[in-house]
């Protein structure tokens, strides 16, 4: 099946105003419906480069085209926005509005959108955040960190993005608010089918969500693919800071007795096991 | 990742990455910025500020300050300057001599008050740039561990230090607050000068309430540092690694010493001998002489 | 000699209608790596707080109870005490940044307890080259990306050498190798130091490694305080708590519970490694 390009970025350079080049050289291209994950060591630039991807910063050299729109020389910021949401790692510097309400209708507002319109959006992006009507005349601020972070982006998703990206959105999070979210993300991408970018170090999370899996070191990509690719790579990840998750690596030393270098599922470990361990007793 | 940097940020603006000042000692930038900042205060007559000022760009330009940012405060050079002009324009000083350049109506330009506006924009404008040199050159720290080896006792530095890490974390929420704006379709170019000022007041409600946690929080790291405010540790004096660390050199004394006497040759040329006042100015006189063969 | 001794302890914050602690006893032996597990709003980061005394110095509330390090209660200590026997690093490592530069950061602590100007040039030395941030010392707080700054935090508190060392969530912006040399490296001052360290994690696998027992809080209570070897020996008690299982664990239990022969589980990847070998082979 042929997808549709959704983002295309060529040659991408990126210096913050200090001299610091933050991104070296980018090219890589996004699909419609693709659910990412941006991987890489610290300071390997992945949040310099999904900002310079919804046009936050404006890349040095290079293009980037997000559904046909060139991000780098658009003047019409409300386009852009339209097309890609960026939540920023930390909720409390996204939440600026008075009640929740206003909060999620600030961005449509922004946009000049008849009231009516944007009270429909904020009804069904709270919906689908799993923020309840309640609560929308409450501070945003005094809510705890898994509903603020909910709320940050629900407050992106009443612009109806095609690319929703989350900075680093399990962090701090416990278990089952982790799963949360990214159950969240997962029906955003396969319900509605927003194109998802993560940043993330958590490998679990990676291996249990993302289909795609974008290696960053130095400002570059260092390798690209599906999860069980990339996780197969264990000496590249190493340059990238990275380890696959523990199942994996507990695969790859079971190697030599019949495991697969590339499962990333305890579920699918024990089903492998269970052949293997089976077929004595079938002999 | 390579090192690419060219500069440095800091609270106020950026700072060279490598400058030739860095080698000179803190204490030495200080006492060079006080003097080129407030010399030219003792001094009225213009032509010597002017050379002021052309040796401060000289400094600016040794220590690889990127003179295109200067650009930024030239709307500020002009405003200040209209305004002392026409300040002296509409209240005219020392009338009685009666030199008049030209006239607008029953408002006389005199010369005398042109030539004292000018000279005191001249020292404005030394002042406004040895600040900026100094602004460009130096950092957070080496302003402290300046303030500290002049003397002054760790609570007063300690403060301004905190008060300096305040406002940076204030900046740089301020700046994440903008860029979130923008990921949500706010384009500021936009708005009118009415809606500019309650978007920022906007702003204000998250910024104050992120502050407060934030200043929260570093009171708490302060305190499981074990700061106790006190200039004393056990009863000894509290080490000062950095004020050790930047030890004042033979190069740091002697540029200390010549400023210091420069300064007092100043002071007493001006006070005693009295050769830097307006009247005895060589362009006052030339431009008294062109103008009114006096 | 015990280094921690809790008794009896509760903390409400003021405003707050349940207590955010309920009657907490706890004793941690000295050396020992401890790892403080438990979901969101639990009460994790109120006990560590107060065991490094900022609750209730820092804090409005009420406070009842006794928290005693190495047999002196933490309340009747001065900040400076506190700060000689006990460092701890925060989740936030914006918040603690003090100060206009890494340098200046790692060497303002240790001005406050006191060590020479010489001691403290040593330090800064060792400490940079142990936690990796040599390049760094000259930067100021809003240089440094997240990962950095939890680095300079972890330093700067190392560096003044306590004999306690609380982390609370110490390297959840970490990068996964970064991650492992912060817990390397705690592992080894604890060795040669003499510390106990106490590491508050929602990340379990690295716990699982190195620490030597385990404190599970649910709910401002201790729930489950063990050794790490057999803390997750009831599963679902665990995950019922919210806590992610490492997937070797749950594999290696879904395994043994297969075979139903009652097996104890091994915790450690080398031991799962060797027992699934051993059980291939014996089934051969
Ligand atoms: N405002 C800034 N000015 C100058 N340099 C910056 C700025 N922000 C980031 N950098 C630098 O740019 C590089 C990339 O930073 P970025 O924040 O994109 O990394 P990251 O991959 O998101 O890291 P992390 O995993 O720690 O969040 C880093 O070397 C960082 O020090
Ligand atoms: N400064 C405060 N003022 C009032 N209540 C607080 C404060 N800090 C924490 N609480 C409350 O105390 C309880 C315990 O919080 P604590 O921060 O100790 O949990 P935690 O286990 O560290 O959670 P997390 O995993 O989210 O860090 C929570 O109900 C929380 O809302
Ligand atoms: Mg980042
Ligand atoms: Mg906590």
């Amino acid at each position: 099946m042929e997808k549709s390009k959704i983002i295309e970025v060529k040659d991408l350079v990126f210096c913050y105003p200090d001299g610091t080049k933050a991104i070296e050289d980018i090219s890589i291209d996004f699909y419609d419906g693709e659910f990412i994950a941006f991987i890489g060591t610290n300071g390997c630039g992945k949040t310099t480069f999904s900002k310079c991807l919804n046009g936050i910063l404006k890349a040095t050299s290079g293009t980037i085209k997000v559904n046909g729109i060139d991000v780098v020389h658009t003047k019409d910021c409300t386009e852009l926005v339209k097309n890609i949401g960026y939540v920023f790692q930390n909720p409390d510097h996204q939440l600026f509005n008075n009640n929740i309400y206003d909060e999620i209708a600030y961005a449509p507002r922004n946009l000049r959108i008849p009231e009516d319109e944007v009270k429909q959006r904020v009804t069904e992006a709270a919906a689908i955040a799993g923020v309840t009507p309640e609560v929308f005349e409450e501070h945003p601020f005094f809510q705890v960190k898994g509903i603020r972070q909910r709320i940050a982006i629900a407050s992106i998703l009443s612009l109806r993005p095609k690319v929703i990206i989350v900075d680093e959105p399990t962090t701090g999070q416990d278990y089952k608010q982790s799963i949360e979210v990214m159950e969240f993300l997962k029906m955003l991408n396969e319900k509605h089918g927003h194109t998802i970018i993560i940043i993330t170090h958590e490998m679990d999370i990676v291996a249990e969500y993302a289909k795609r899996v974008v290696v960053m070191t130095g400002g570059r990509v260092l390798s690209e693919g599906s999860v069980q690719e990339v996780f197969a790579q264990t000496e590249l990840l190493e340059k990238a800071n990275i380890k696959p998750p523990q199942v994996t690596r507990l695969a790859q030393r079971l190697e030599s007795v019949g495991f697969d270098n590339n499962i990333i599922s305890p579920e699918k470990m024990f089903e492998q096991w269970r052949q293997l361990a089976k077929q004595p007793v079938g002999k | 990742m390579e090192q690419t940097r060219k500069m440095q940020r800091t609270i106020i603006g950026y700072i060279p990455a490598e400058s030739p000042m860095y080698a000179l000692h803190p204490v030495a930038r200080l006492i060079l910025f006080l003097a080129t900042g407030l010399l030219p205060l003792f001094i009225e007559a213009p032509e010597y500020n002017v050379l002021f000022i052309i040796i401060i760009f000289f400094m600016l330009k040794y220590s690889h300050v990127n003179l295109s940012r200067l650009k930024i405060f030239l709307p500020m050079m002009i405003t200040v300057g209209i305004i002392i002009n026409l300040t002296y324009f509409f209240f005219p000083i020392n009338t009685e001599e009666g030199l008049i350049i030209f006239s607008i109506g029953r408002f006389n330009a005199h010369f005398h008050s042109f030539m004292w506006a000018m000279s005191i924009y001249i020292r404005i404008i030394a002042l406004l740039l040895a600040s900026i040199f100094y602004f460009s050159t130096n950092r957070e720290r080496d302003i402290l561990v300046g303030f500290r080896t002049l003397g002054f006792p760790f609570i007063v530095s300690y403060f301004f230090g905190l008060i300096l890490r305040s406002a940076g974390i204030f900046l740089e929420d301020y700046a994440i607050i903008r860029e979130a704006e923008q990921a949500r379709g706010l384009d500021v170019r936009n708005l009118s000068f009415g809606g500019k000022v309650k978007h920022f007041s906007m702003y204000l409600v998250p910024l104050f309430t992120l502050s407060i946690r934030k200043c929260e929080d570093i009171s708490i790291g302060l305190f499981s540092k074990g700061t106790e405010l006190s200039g004393k540790v056990d009863g000894k004096k509290r080490p000062d690694y950095l004020k050790h660390k930047m030890k004042l050199q033979r190069t740091d004394k002697w540029i200390i010493a010549t400023i210091i006497a420069a300064s007092l040759a100043v002071v007493y040329f001006d006070l005693v001998v009295d050769s830097f006042s307006l009247e005895n100015a060589w362009l006052y006189r030339t431009l008294r002489h062109t103008w009114f063969n006096l | 000699m015990n280094a921690i001794e809790i008794k009896d302890l509760i903390w409400r914050y003021e405003g707050r209608e349940t207590p955010a602690l309920k009657g907490i006893n706890l004793e941690i032996e000295e050396n020992q790596f401890i790892g403080v597990i438990g979901p969101n709003e639990a009460g994790k980061t109120s006990l560590v707080a107060a065991i490094k005394g900022i609750i209730p110095e820092n804090y409005n509330g009420i406070y009842k109870g006794d928290v005693k390090l190495f047999g002196k209660l933490n309340r009747d200590s001065s900040p400076r005490e506190l700060a000689r026997t006990v460092g701890m690093v925060f989740a936030d490592p914006d918040a603690q940044f003090t100060s206009m530069s890494v340098e200046e950061e790692i060497s303002f602590g240790l001005e406050n307890i006191g060590c020479d100007v010489e001691e403290i040039g040593k330090r800064l030395e060792w400490v940079c080259k142990l936690t990796n941030i040599e390049g760094l010392l000259e930067k100021p707080p809003y240089d440094l990306s997240g990962g950095q700054k939890q680095r300079v935090a972890i330093a700067s508190i190392i560096a003044m050498k306590p004999k306690i060392i609380i982390l609370d969530e110490p390297t959840s912006m970490l990068d996964p190798i970064s991650k492992d040399m912060v817990f390397d490296l705690l592992r080894i001052m604890k060795e040669q130091l003499n510390l106990t360290v106490i590491v508050v994690e929602h990340n379990v696998e690295k716990l699982v490694e190195l620490a030597d027992k385990l404190i599970l809080v649910h709910d401002g209570q201790i729930e489950k305080y063990g050794a790490t070897e057999t803390f997750f020996d009831d599963l679902d008690f665990i995950s019922e708590k919210s806590i992610r299982v490492p997937g070797a664990i749950k594999f290696m239990h879904m395994v043994n519970a297969s075979r139903n022969k009652g097996e104890h589980s091994p915790i450690q990847l080398e031991e799962i490694e060797k027992t699934v070998k051993g059980y291939l082979k014996g089934d051969e």
